[in-house]
């Protein structure tokens, strides 16, 4: 070992930079989790606050939210994974069936181009195309001889508008990488298909598509991962603080923010996030068991 | 959004021309007021030897000067900076006014740096700025985290002996009964302002409207209706002007309509509110006390809420829409905002624009007026404080130096105001970059000898009638500690912070199964717990009474 160390050690001094990086930023706060535990008082701050038991786990039942921000987050999860696959795939193999190559490039920007545009910048232009008086979308509708639609009072509706937002922003950016992949497969196969007659849907069917395997099983993996935590721009900068809407767009994030924001409780706060930190470490450590069973080379570790 | 932010500026300086103090809290507090504490007492016998013999009898009499050798038990032997942290917008030129304090604090080895914490994101700000230090000052309310950010400690407790020592001007002047506004269990954590006055909530609207449709005046709560949906059925689809451009909820006008059943809050904390009906002479039984939402008058102020906003009088958006329906009353986009006096501020900005016309009307001429209490505006040391005896001294020189004082009130003399014989002062044509109650500071600073010569005539007719209508809020020296009860309290809060906005707005398709859903879940959330908690803690404190 410490001949291994000598022989080795200019590695080792490249290496500490990034491990220092990740004890300061991610094992360093992780002590913070203690704030779950205590009666926070700004005098004590973080460490030396008066311990408060589970009454801070306590607050959260009390409150008979926990139910709906996680039952949400979860949904809106499952339906950005499972929507999202199909866009971000399907959209990365008809990219790679175009030929032309200017129109290829000009499609795969305008797609990429949402990624760029904040929830800030989406929020406010869903507000102004939605606004009940004087929105665009009214506009047209009562000028077509429709009744106005009130989304900012349709808590319904958001589900729907939720889903598009999220593939809206992220189908151009998640197709990269399948793209990647594709072009990353061997050309000889797709030849050797072609050569034996087989039609460009076929070897969609049963080249491309079984290839991407892996890199899904990935994508998604990561995904579940984080199936627990809320995009928060998405969620906090579209809905903004109505409340009316809030039964079907509150997710975990905004609601640890809103407590800590308006109710100024930071202890609560952060027994919400230790609650979802946990559920995310018990969905990935699950998921990552059932990945290995079923095929080990699919598995993230 | 609740708008007590706006309840004094230049209210203030409107009503305390024209009233005197409330009940026996005379304006220019008085130690020597029968409702003194004990504990008050004994402060003010330990620390007059300190004062010289010429001060006035109280503030406004004369000139009060302070000097270093009033703070003898402040450590001033090291030159130090006292850390300020306001609510509002800084004044245009509060650079001159900063330099102009630093300068008089010379002598007192210490110079002040102030920051200001915007309207528009002070409550997130607020307790950000207490969690990270550097903050020795910090402005407070109830309408402002006072009582939740002293439950969690960030305010210096202020006990008799420091206040004697520290802030001896303060100790001699201050109202004695103001003290117990800002006492928690028996605990002292900010220092209330100097000065109580009637403050009713009344209604302005565009008058230049409501004369083209034929209505006069208002004269009471079936008029406003009458008038908001005159506007919404014939105004807004012509203008787009709404009867009133209503924003987060409608917490203004509720003020009003509950005037109209003279009822006080036992509880005043965001939503969460208690309320009960006011009988002459005696304190409300604890039964008597009831959540404000658990009531028939509440009820019958969501139906009447659902009834305009149905008729169109306010935006369907009114929930998420940002812009204060006070700014939009002022940019002409909304026909009526309610309020205190603080709505001749946005009648003037209105007026700007030629053939506007703005009137206020009180709708409740035959009820009670209550009183603005001294702790509606307050300052604290935080608990966080490098030395908390150098901020009590810059905070006794501010409220009780006349040239500090004033200068924080009203800016620089002859500059931005100018003050007469009669000690009643002007704004001059330069006020607008320090007008008179700019800045937070100031109404915790006040002390009630302040007048303004003159004075919209209109807030006159408006306020003349409160004087032999006010009252006292009989429970107002009652603060209720939630600390034992912080979670189920908090619980209750969030389901109230849901429901409270959209049935204030009318944004509901049933008022009645609504409420009831609010409640049942409020219940659900530890209603009683904290009910049970308050009658104990509510019956206690009544048997000293």
């Amino acid at each position: 070992m410490i001949r291994n160390l000598k022989r080795h050690w200019m590695l080792l001094i490249m290496l500490l930079p990034a491990l220092i990086y990740v004890v300061v930023f991610s094992y360093i706060p992780m002590t913070g989790i203690i704030m779950a535990f205590k009666k926070y008082q700004y005098k004590g701050g973080i460490y030396l606050s008066p311990w408060n038991g589970l009454n801070n786990f306590k607050a959260l039942l009390i409150s008979g939210k926990l139910f709906q921000v996680t039952r949400n987050t979860l949904l809106y999860n499952i339906a950005f994974i499972a929507f999202g696959v199909v866009f971000e795939m399907g959209s990365a193999i008809l990219l790679n069936e175009i030929i032309h190559k200017a129109f290829k490039k000009t499609v795969q920007s305008l797609m990429f181009l949402p990624y760029f545009i904040s929830w800030v910048v989406a929020g406010a232009i869903i507000y102004n195309v939605f606004n009940f008086e004087r929105g665009v979308f009214n506009n047209v509708l009562t000028a077509l001889g429709g009744t106005p639609f009130d989304l900012y009072n349709t808590p319904g509706a958001w589900p729907f508008v939720l889903i598009f937002l999220k593939l809206w922003k992220q189908t151009g950016y998640g197709s990269v990488v399948y793209l990647a992949a594709i072009t990353g497969m061997d050309q000889e196969m797709f030849e050797a298909a072609s050569i034996d007659g087989a039609s460009a849907c076929q070897k969609i069917r049963y080249l491309t598509i079984p290839s991407l395997l892996p890199t899904m099983m990935i994508l998604v993996l990561l995904g579940i991962g984080n199936i627990f935590r809320g995009d928060f721009g998405l969620f906090y900068q579209t809905v903004k603080s109505s409340a009316l809407l809030q039964p079907m767009t509150d997710v975990i994030d905004t609601y640890v923010f809103r407590l800590l924001i308006d109710n100024g409780n930071v202890g609560v706060s952060a027994a919400a996030g230790l609650y979802q930190s946990v559920l995310c470490f018990i969905t990935i450590m699950v998921c990552n068991k059932l990945v290995k069973r079923a095929n080990p080379d699919y598995a993230l570790y | 959004m609740r708008k007590k932010v706006l309840s004094v500026i230049l209210s203030m300086a409107m009503t305390a021309s024209m009233l005197a103090g409330c009940g026996s809290a005379s304006a220019g507090g008085n130690s020597e007021n029968t409702g003194a504490t004990e504990i008050k007492d004994e402060a003010t016998a330990t620390t007059s030897g300190a004062l010289p013999d010429d001060l006035p009898a109280k503030i406004g009499d004369g000139i009060v000067k302070a000097t270093p050798e009033m703070y003898g038990d402040v450590d001033l032997s090291e030159h130090k900076t006292v850390n300020i942290t306001l609510i509002g917008d800084t004044p245009a030129v509060w650079d001159d006014v900063l330099a102009k304090t630093n300068e008089y604090l010379e002598p007192f080895n210490t110079d002040v740096e102030v920051s200001f914490l915007s309207w528009s994101d002070y409550q997130q700000m607020y307790p950000l700025t207490l969690t990270g230090g550097q903050v020795d000052l910090i402005f407070t309310a109830p309408w402002c985290f006072m009582y939740t950010e002293a439950a969690k400690g960030s305010f210096f407790v202020l006990d008799t002996d420091f206040i004697s020592k520290n802030m001896p001007l303060t100790n001699r002047y201050q109202a004695a009964e103001s003290w117990d506004e800002t006492t928690i269990s028996g605990q002292t954590i900010a220092v209330p302002s100097n000065q109580a006055s009637p403050m009713g909530k009344i209604v302005a609207i565009r008058q230049d409207l409501a004369d083209k449709y034929g209505i006069s005046s208002l004269d009471n709560w079936n008029d406003y209706m009458n008038f908001a949906k005159t506007i919404a059925e014939k105004e807004t689809p012509e203008s787009g002007i709404y009867a009133l451009a209503a924003s987060g909820d409608n917490n203004e006008l509720w003020d009003v309509y509950r005037q109209q059943n003279d009822t006080f809050l036992a509880l005043d904390s965001d939503y969460f509110d208690l309320i009960y009906d006011y009988k002459e002479g005696s304190l409300p039984e604890a039964s008597d006390i009831k959540l404000v939402y658990d009531t028939e008058l509440f009820r019958n102020y969501a139906h009447d809420m659902k009834e305009l906003a149905d008729a169109g009088a306010w935006s369907r958006s009114a929930l998420t829409n940002t812009v204060t329906d006070d700014d939009a009353f002022g940019n002409l986009q909304g026909a009526s905002i309610a309020w205190n006096t603080s709505v001749f501020t946005y009648i003037e900005q209105a007026e700007q624009t030629d053939g506007v016309v703005g009137a206020a009307y009180d709708l409740t001429k035959d009820n009670l007026v209550g009183c603005e209490c001294y702790s509606n505006n307050d300052m604290a040391i935080a608990a966080g404080s490098a030395d908390p005896a150098r901020a009590a001294m810059v905070l006794d020189i501010l409220k009780c130096d006349t040239y500090l004082n004033h200068l924080w009130i009203l800016g620089v003399e002859d500059e931005h105001y100018t003050i007469n014989d009669a000690g009643e002062y002007t704004e001059t044509e330069r006020a607008g970059d320090f007008a008179a109650y700019a800045i937070s500071a100031s109404w915790a600073i006040k002390n009630g000898d302040l007048k303004e010569a003159g004075g919209d005539p209109r807030a006159e007719k408006v306020t003349e009638s409160w004087e032999e209508r006010v009252v006292n809020n009989p429970t107002i020296t009652f603060v209720f500690d939630d600390s034992n009860v912080a979670d189920y309290k908090a619980a209750v809060s969030a389901v109230l912070n849901d429901y409270v906005p959209m049935l204030e707005l009318g944004l509901v398709d049933d008022v009645d199964s609504t409420i009831d859903k609010m409640i049942k879940e409020c219940y659900d959330s530890g209603l009683q717990v904290v009910l049970d908690d308050f009658n104990t803690q509510y019956d206690a404190w009544k048997e000293t009474r």
